[in-house]
């Protein structure tokens, strides 16, 4: 799996605490989530549960791969769309990197079954536009990306444009500084994968303890057994 | 579907299924069943969460399913207008005839929570249709707030014969009663008359319901009493296997024992005296008060020095341990005035402890019994009666020892068993398809944008 | 400043409960939400307002818990909220933004924003129709995170005011999603009835995500939480209306899977943090005893009582409990002696008490430190049940744990301060949101 390499040669440090006010720095053992190992039970199969409607997805103006402007809703409705924040720099092993090693995998499993990568489209959207241009998700989705499945990374023109994405999807964050104030690049932040279904609604939302190749396909193939008007 | 309310919620209901899997689920909830003939009783008799046997190690769940627990809307107004066997014609008040528009607006006031002071509370809670009208899961009542309530919430079946309302007798009229549970503070905790009448007028699914039953008057202190009389006024539980037998001649409608029973309640067993019968119907109360020595008793055996010491308290099936009580008093938050009965209402010493007559009509249904709920079980109430009640200086001269054998006993109670009405399962199938008045976001309240605008 | 770890920052977030302890945190929440890093720097206390007191409503008191704040074990700010809703139980949202609490009488959720200025609380959304968009669920109890999601248990319905129930989820914006109604024998709802009960109460909710599995208890309904307890205790009628059950739940498929008998009213339920750790405890609070709930070599979950708490006979009322984050121990109040007790469950299958204290004349809620140094306290069960008199001690307490004993900081006390009576405690940090104390400490200072 040359690729998966790349993507834990990506992971880098894990980074220390840098508390001040009498607090110590804490080196942490990071433990894998369970979206890098294989599941330890059976999942449900699939179209025997139900995912209910949790809210309206929103839209939003982006930036493709080759520098286009695009709109959200242009990328979502004609297909389920899994949707992921991300950033290149990230390297908290159970962050970024997780949401794109699960979609790695998934890709994998919905290379074998074309019929279901037709209808399905993963989107990774950067939330940090200064550094990741339109150029940098390109040479980062080429790492990532494979035949057969339309895996597309995105970025935004400016914060200001990304901000009300953020917003709409509850991604805060935070940007880290270091000791000394300065802003080290990092940002804090909650993962979470929104699966969209194609009449814009968000039918699932993954974090680390949730994300797994096998649920989303399941989820996938479920919301694909509902009539379209259901 | 002439009941806009009913059409409102059926709307809802409609265009959340569209948008949305989990309102599939909500709008099985609705309460009316769409195809009538899938109804089935076993809802109707007793309540949903069955508990008998609980006492044992070995008792077993049969509890049914809310989202079972659906009905039909029924024609309530012919049996008003044509009582089932057993019952008198209906006295319905000149200036409130019965109508079905009045008869389904009391029934939406009837279920409708939002008319208590925090949106918790209607009519509906201490009378509960599948629980006899009344509330089988507790002895005495408890009101907004869980405030205790002094007594046993009482049937409210043919309560339209009655003259004297409340236990102590201290209303006059269905229409006047319904504004004390309402305003009461340990009831419903509504804060004035006024109060309720403004809320009812800006809850939009009322728009037009009064006007409509009462010849364009508004919600007022008449009308809003006038429905809720109107509908509890239906609530006509007879056509029993007794009555069958009795009134209707049908040798076969009850077994032997329940004949021998009316002989016993009839007889020597003298409940007849004050549960009283006339040659072609029967309500089973003379409305009279009368003093037990119950509510003697429950008196003065506080802080006895008889009293016993610990109380006997079940944890679970079959696990049981005495309680001192002590230890209960020290959770014990409300102290209660005692119950005088119709003291409270005349204040002449000799009225303590009487308490009116209740009918023995659906006695099956309405457990636990007597003013406080004090017994579980006909047995237990035939048997205080059997010991003569209570010996007190006030004790009704009408009850004394009666020294039943045991076969007495367990024919007076299938005769009492026997007075269960046949027409509670269309009451109650009716009731369960009534929509229960929860708050929406359409509804005034400080927290909405419709306020009740003070 | 006060700083969470990680590049990915928050999204550590979930990721710590797979992860070695932070250094601090209530231990009681949902591991999907975000945790702090070193200590708390308030404790918001969901308050019920009491008759004759103050402004006699409920509301939300904050405690500054940094021992370099001025106003370090005091309160520092108030939120009252309208009504007496039979505050009771209070969860945060995933993010940590919001802080959800319930009324079990109103069944209204009251959201509050609490990282805008998390030393002073702010009511950001009141849910009024919980009980119309659940289609009559009533009581609104556990507010327990999932990933943008709340779910939510309640405790009793609109039609009878018993014990049959469900839970609700919700969306973070306080939009309702989704109604899951406990089995009850009419309808099972698939799951299977392994014992003698399947009664169809609820009261606390767990996940453990690495099984699958989510798990519910019971407790009783309406009529029963709100009634005197002293009345209640009498009345062997509601006596009979106590939840008997546990249910396992298929988490994803949110399907009813195994209905266990687990008599006594079980209550809070907590799953050990480790991974591998397939278990979790409950109490059962007339009965008095722990039950383990575990997954076996297969996969199937049971039950089975593993210790008694007191004497059961004695009626000690087991009410919160708190593990540990290592999996090692597990505090256990019991009300009606005011005493916590400290289990050790390095053998989940046989946990022994090391440690006992009074802390007041009645005890209820526990919530401890993630690092387990800080124990915090308070006082009040339920508004119809807590004791009467002198006895009626209302409280926030704040302990230190060295393993061995507690060590009283601080107590605030609800009745002086003209409060009301203290239940649940969730911690809240400036560093979630990345913020300093000091901005928000001045504004208040100069108010």
């Amino acid at each position: 799996m040359d690729r998966l390499n790349r993507i834990r040669a990506l992971i880098g440090l894990v980074a220390l605490s840098l508390i001040s006010g009498g607090f110590e720095a804490v080196a942490e053992d990071e433990i894998l989530a369970p979206g890098w190992k294989n599941l330890t039970y059976e999942p449900p199969a699939v179209g025997s549960y139900q995912l209910p409607p949790i809210t309206n997805a929103s839209d939003g103006a982006v930036l493709l791969e080759d520098g286009q402007e695009s709109q959200l809703f242009d990328l979502m409705g004609d297909r389920l769309v899994l949707f992921s924040f991300i950033y290149t720099r990230c390297n908290d092993i159970n962050g970024c990197p997780l949401a794109n090693a699960v979609f790695h995998k998934l890709q994998a499993k919905l290379q074998e079954r074309p019929d279901v990568a037709q209808a399905t489209r993963l989107l990774s959207i950067s939330f940090d536009p200064e550094r990741d241009t339109p150029e940098v998700m390109q040479e980062f989705g080429q790492g990532l990306g494979g035949d057969g499945v339309d895996w597309q990374f995105l970025t935004t023109r400016d914060r200001e444009t990304l901000e009300p994405i953020l917003d709409d999807y509850g991604q805060y964050t935070i940007r880290e500084y270091d000791e000394s104030g300065e802003y080290t690049g990092d940002f804090a932040h909650m993962l979470r994968v929104f699966l969209i279904d194609r009449e814009l609604r968000v039918r699932n939302i993954y974090s680390v303890a949730f994300l797994h190749a096998d649920i989303l396909i399941n989820d996938l193939e479920t919301l694909l057994l509902e009539s379209p008007s259901s | 579907m002439h009941n806009p309310a009913r059409m409102r919620f059926r709307t809802l209901a409609v265009t959340l299924a569209v948008t949305s899997f989990c309102a599939v689920v909500y709008a099985e909830t609705s309460g009316e069943l769409d195809t009538p003939e899938e109804f089935d009783t076993s809802h109707t008799q007793g309540p949903g969460d069955v508990k008998e046997g609980y006492e044992s190690r070995d008792y077993e769940t049969r509890s049914r399913s809310l989202l079972k627990r659906r009905g039909v809307k029924k024609d309530l107004i012919r049996f008003a207008q044509n009582p089932p066997l057993g019952l008198p014609p209906v006295p319905i008040p000149a200036e409130n005839p019965l109508t079905r528009a009045k008869i389904d607006l009391g029934r939406k006031l009837f279920f409708d929570r939002r008319l208590s002071i925090n949106d918790t509370f209607a009519c509906a809670t201490c009378h509960i249709p599948e629980q006899g009208f009344t509330n089988n899961e507790m002895r005495t009542a408890v009101g907004v707030e869980g405030r205790s309530v002094l007594r046993n919430s009482p049937t409210l079946y043919n309560v339209a014969y009655l003259t004297r309302l409340f236990l102590d007798g201290r209303e006059i009229s269905l229409e006047n009663q319904i504004w004390q549970p309402m305003t009461s503070h340990n009831e419903m905790a509504a804060p004035s008359i006024g109060w309720i009448i403004n809320k009812i007028r800006r809850m939009r699914d009322y728009d037009g319901l009064f006007e409509k039953a009462f010849d364009g008057e508004e919600p007022n202190i008449l009308t809003v009493g006038q429905a809720l009389a109107s509908y509890q006024r239906t609530l006509l539980a007879a056509n029993s296997p007794f009555d069958r037998w009795y009134f209707g001649n049908q040798t076969n409608a009850v077994d032997e024992s329940v004949k021998r029973g009316f002989g016993v309640f009839s007889g020597k067993g003298q409940c007849i005296v004050c549960h009283t019968m006339q040659k072609e119907h029967a309500l089973f109360t003379d409305e009279k008060f009368h003093n037990t020595g119950l509510g003697y008793m429950i008196s003065f055996s506080k802080g006895s020095k008889d009293a016993p010491k610990t109380t006997r308290v079940q944890l679970a099936p079959g696990v049981f341990v005495d309680v001192s009580n002590e230890k209960i008093e020290a959770v014990s938050q409300q102290k209660l005035p005692n119950d005088l009965g119709l003291y409270r209402v005349t204040e002449n010493p000799n009225d303590r402890w009487r308490f009116r007559t209740q009918s023995l009509r659906n006695v099956e249904l309405t457990a636990p019994y007597m003013h406080n709920g004090k017994f579980d079980t006909l047995r237990e109430v035939i048997d205080f009666y059997d010991q003569g009640g209570i010996p007190n200086e006030l004790l009704s001269p009408f009850i004394s020892p009666l020294n039943l054998s045991e076969q007495e006993k367990q024919d007076l109670e299938a005769f009492l068993l026997s007075l269960t009405g046949s027409t509670v399962p269309e009451i109650v199938a009716d009731a369960f398809a009534a929509p229960i008045g929860d708050l929406s976001l359409e509804d005034p309240n400080w927290a909405h944008e419709e306020t009740l605008g003070y | 400043m006060r700083k969470t770890t990680f590049c990915t920052g928050l999204a550590m977030a979930a990721a710590m409960a797979w992860t070695v302890p932070a250094l601090a945190d209530e231990t009681c929440m949902s591991p999907y939400i975000a945790k702090i890093q070193g200590i708390e720097d308030y404790v918001y206390v969901w308050t019920l307002g009491v008759e004759g007191m103050g402004d006699e409503q409920d509301k939300l008191v904050t405690i500054d818990t940094n021992p370099e704040s001025k106003t370090y074990g005091q309160v520092v700010s108030v939120l009252s909220v309208g009504g007496r809703n039979e505050a009771h139980h209070s969860g945060l949202s995933d993010d940590r933004h919001y802080l959800w609490a319930g009324g079990l009488d109103s069944s209204k959720i009251f959201v509050f924003d609490i990282h805008s200025n998390p030393r002073q609380p702010q009511l950001h959304k009141v849910i009024t129709d919980f009980v119309e968009k659940t289609g009559g669920m009533v009581g609104p109890h556990t507010f327990y995170a999932l990933p943008g999601r709340m779910m939510i248990t309640a405790l009793s319905n609109n039609v009878d005011h018993g014990g049959r129930t469900g839970v609700a989820e919700y969306n973070n914006d306080g939009e309702f999603v989704a109604s899951h109604w406990m089995p009850t024998d009419e309808d099972l709802r698939g799951a299977v009835k392994t014992g003698q009960h399947a009664d169809g109460y609820g009261y606390d909710l767990r996940v453990k995500a690495e099984s699958n599995v989510m798990l519910t208890s019971s407790f009783t309904g309406w009529s029963n939480y709100m009634m005197d307890f002293g009345q209640m205790l009498q009345d062997s009628t509601a006596m009979q209306r106590f939840g008997n059950t546990m249910v396992v739940w298929d988490m994803h498929a949110r399907k009813p899977l195994k209905v266990l008998d687990v008599p006594g009213a079980p209550l809070e339920i907590r799953c050990a943090w480790g991974e591998d750790n397939r278990y979790c405890f409950t109490t059962t609070a007339l009965t008095s005893q722990v039950w383990l709930l575990y997954e076996d070599e297969a996969g199937e979950w049971h039950g089975k009582a593993v210790a008694d708490v007191g004497v059961p006979s004695e009626i000690p009322l087991p009410v919160d409990i708190s593990i540990t984050a290592d999996d090692t121990g597990l505090w256990i109040n019991t009300f009606m002696d005011g005493k916590t007790r400290f289990f050790d469950i390095s053998d989940p299958h046989a946990p022994k008490q090391v440690f006992e204290e009074v802390i007041g004349s009645q005890v209820n809620m526990v919530s401890q430190s993630w690092d387990g140094d800080r124990v915090y306290f308070s006082s009040s069960l339920l508004n119809n049940w807590d004791k009467t008199g002198d006895a009626d001690e209302q409280y926030v307490k704040l302990y230190h744990w060295d393993g061995e004993k507690l060590a009283h900081q601080w107590t605030v006390d609800f009745y002086a301060e003209q409060l009301g009576r203290s239940h649940q405690m969730r911690f809240g940090a400036y560093a979630l949101y990345g913020k300093r104390p000091d901005a928000d400490a001045k504004v208040a200072m100069a108010e």
